[in-house]
């Protein structure tokens, strides 16, 4: 069976979690800490980004995925945007949910807490991804072991 | 008087794990969405999965709404998690969205599909507003990952 490796993305902003009255002690380099604990206890290959520029992250999603067997990502504001920008977007999630490779969003927190909210989770070729929203730094871990899950039954 | 969440750290956690209209229909109801695992098989799994993690799991269904609303009540100051599938309740119950913000514990709607990929009239989701997590199109497989999650959650 060929090694399972996940690639995960946070996209812009999620470097600096710190909250602006500073009760936030979370950061992306403990998320990553843990994942990479956790992805050493279940064989799994991690490679794990971030970065702040979308061209860079549609590159990241349409090209650089394809090596790998699962894909999660934190699309953070990429989620909101021009319609052109958006189509781009989901155009490249689609891209890779078609190869059925189980493809995971991420949210720290509960997005749809704020009643005005109104961006839906991505969306695969043929319906639903994984969504896994508002769990923290346990969210990331919750979306590898399913990723793992879906490896291993496939 | 320790609140539920500190609780948790000392002892046995307790989540109710409850599931709302037609789930008792599970393996034969549109497999093709909801796969070919009966709610007994998920409820066996999670009771499983649980002890191993020192969790004690309580899992009910039911297809009438007061009835969920009822095991909502029952978990104030007595378990210290829900894990909540409501099923069709989720896009039109304020009595189970209401029950839910009276739970101080931790609370986490899940969904087997996603239902922003299906029928516009699931796109809304009262629970959401509710609750501390969603969870959602991760298959049968959810339920266990979020049982999985709960001890992290809940020290969090």
């Amino acid at each position: 069976m060929p090694n399972k490796s996940v690639l995960i993305l946070n996209g812009p902003g999620l470097a600096d979690l710190k909250s602006e009255d500073g009760s936030n002690d979370l950061s992306l380099d403990m998320i990553r800490g843990e994942c990479d604990t956790l992805c050493a206890n279940l064989d799994i290959d991690l490679d794990f980004r971030q970065t702040d520029d979308e061209q860079q992250m549609l590159k990241f999603i349409s090209d650089d995925s394809q090596s790998f067997s699962a894909l999660v990502i934190n699309p953070s504001c990429l989620r909101y945007g021009t319609p052109q920008k958006l189509n781009a977007f989901d155009s490249a999630i689609k891209q890779v949910a078609h190869l059925r490779k189980p493809v995971i969003e991420v949210r720290l927190s509960n997005i749809f807490a704020d009643p005005a909210e109104t961006m839906p989770p991505m969306q695969g070729i043929d319906g639903g991804l994984g969504f896994v929203n508002g769990m923290g730094a346990a969210g990331y871990l919750l979306a590898i072991r399913a990723a793992d899950r879906k490896l291993r039954a496939a | 008087m320790t609140d539920t969440k500190t609780k948790a750290k000392i002892n046995t956690m307790k989540v109710t794990v409850i599931n709302g209209p037609n789930l008792n229909l599970l393996g034969s109801r549109e497999p093709e969405i909801y796969g070919y695992d009966t709610l007994d098989d998920i409820a066996d799994r999670c009771v499983k999965r649980g002890k191993e993690l020192n969790v004690d799991v309580n899992f009910v269904q039911s297809n009438y709404e007061g009835q969920l609303v009822e095991w909502v009540q029952q978990a104030i100051n007595n378990v210290d998690a829900i894990i909540i599938n409501a099923g069709a309740y989720t896009h039109t119950s304020v009595a189970i969205h209401d029950a839910l913000r009276a739970f101080n514990g931790y609370k986490i709607e899940l969904h087997i599909s996603n239902p922003h990929a299906r029928e516009t009239f699931r796109h809304t989701s009262y629970v959401s507003l509710a609750t501390d997590a969603v969870v959602t199109g991760l298959g049968v497989d959810g339920y266990e990952l979020c049982i999985e999650a709960l001890p992290s959650l809940l020290k969090q």
